[in-house]
């Protein structure tokens, strides 16, 4: 009796702490996104990262954080995969108004061949 | 009743160590507060230190900082892949673009400038800690005003300095001194570089996508830049750095 008292007494104390922010807590699986990022920028072989935005569009389904969509986008396009990357922009476009202006610009410019 | 009396002391224990007199995140940052701003283009970091490379590989850390922080970042490999495409590819060159044109351009409502100040990947010869220090600049887009201007720095001996208030903070600074143990893996100068962006992104006020976007402006910043850990030797160890 004692002892859970003491367990509560204990619990009560942590949460009396943990009511804190966590800046991590909108977006899941981004733990590492930023690793695969580099490894992509310095290996150029994108099978980790894509694997890694796999995950992250699973685990949030349907909130998928920001840029994202781009980001594979931007994957594909490199790979010269135009119809890949154009679709991944305009779905990024769809899930975030703002990033508008941008994905259009760089839609046209993938149309144009640069 | 005793023990009642007991859970009570606690659980105020618990409450009154968190509050000291943190400024809220409206007073300590005003202009961000006017303006509400929420979608970011990241420039290429102007790199002040010489390793060739740093602002290539640095672009990769400074987005999800702030993706996780709750505001909406433009990638930065597709911006960056963007300027190439205009003949932009010198940094200095691009921070210095009018910031109104950039915003009509990107649809963004700010720029942030990056600075790389130290970035080390060859501690054996030079140093024996490695380090990346990162200062990052917020402007809005319409009215050219900082939003703020933060600076970031972590290092291979980082513990000496720590001055971690909470025990949270403590247990941040535990779990990162304990990657600096496989520091000379490749990507450890990387994961410092992150560390030294995520830093500035916590001292920040949250992004729309936050859930506590709304009632965060009056809140206390527990990580206000006035609190958090500065860096009196890296200074010093920087000069002994620059000249190779």
């Amino acid at each position: 009796m004692k002892n859970l008292a003491l367990a509560a007494a204990f619990a009560i104390f942590l949460a009396g702490c943990s009511n804190q922010p966590n800046p991590n807590q909108i977006y899941k699986g981004l733990d590492g996104y930023s690793n695969e990022l580099y490894n992509y920028e310095v290996t150029e072989d994108p099978t980790n990262l894509i694997k890694k935005i796999e995950t992250i569009i699973e685990k949030n389904h349907p909130l998928v954080p920001p840029g994202i969509y781009a980001q594979l986008g931007y994957i594909y396009a490199k790979q010269s995969q135009s119809q890949m990357a154009i679709k991944f922009f305009e779905k990024e476009m769809e899930l975030f108004p703002e990033s508008q202006i941008f994905m259009q610009r760089v839609i046209k410019k993938i149309k144009e061949g640069k | 009743m005793r023990v009642v009396f007991v859970i009570f002391a606690i659980f105020l224990a618990g409450c009154s160590v968190k509050e000291p007199n943190y400024p809220s995140y409206k007073s300590h940052f005003p202009a961000a507060n006017k303006l509400r701003n929420n979608t970011f283009l990241i420039l290429p970091p102007l790199n002040k230190t010489t390793a060739a490379d740093a602002t290539k590989y640095a672009s990769m850390a400074l987005a999800t900082p702030f993706v996780a922080k709750g505001y909406y970042v433009l990638p930065v490999s597709l911006t960056n892949a963007f300027f190439q495409t205009e003949n932009l590819s010198d940094p200095e060159q691009i921070h210095k673009i009018n910031i109104k044109k950039l915003g009509e351009i990107f649809g963004v409502d700010t720029v942030i400038y990056p600075v790389i100040h130290r970035w080390d990947t060859d501690y054996m010869i030079i140093s024996s800690s490695v380090g990346a220090n990162i200062e990052l600049k917020a402007v809005d887009v319409k009215t050219g005003v900082t939003l703020w201007q933060l600076q970031g720095a972590r290092s291979s001996d980082f513990e000496g300095q720590v001055k971690g208030e909470t025990l949270l903070e403590l247990a941040i600074t535990l779990a990162i001194s304990t990657t600096f143990a496989s520091i000379n893996s490749a990507v450890g100068y990387f994961d410092l570089a992150h560390s030294s962006v995520y830093e500035v992104a916590r001292q920040i006020p949250y992004g729309k996508y936050h859930k506590n976007y709304e009632e965060m402006w009056d809140m206390p910043n527990r990580f206000s830049p006035r609190e958090v850990f500065d860096f009196p030797n890296l200074q010093q160890r920087n000069s002994v750095l620059t000249p190779r």
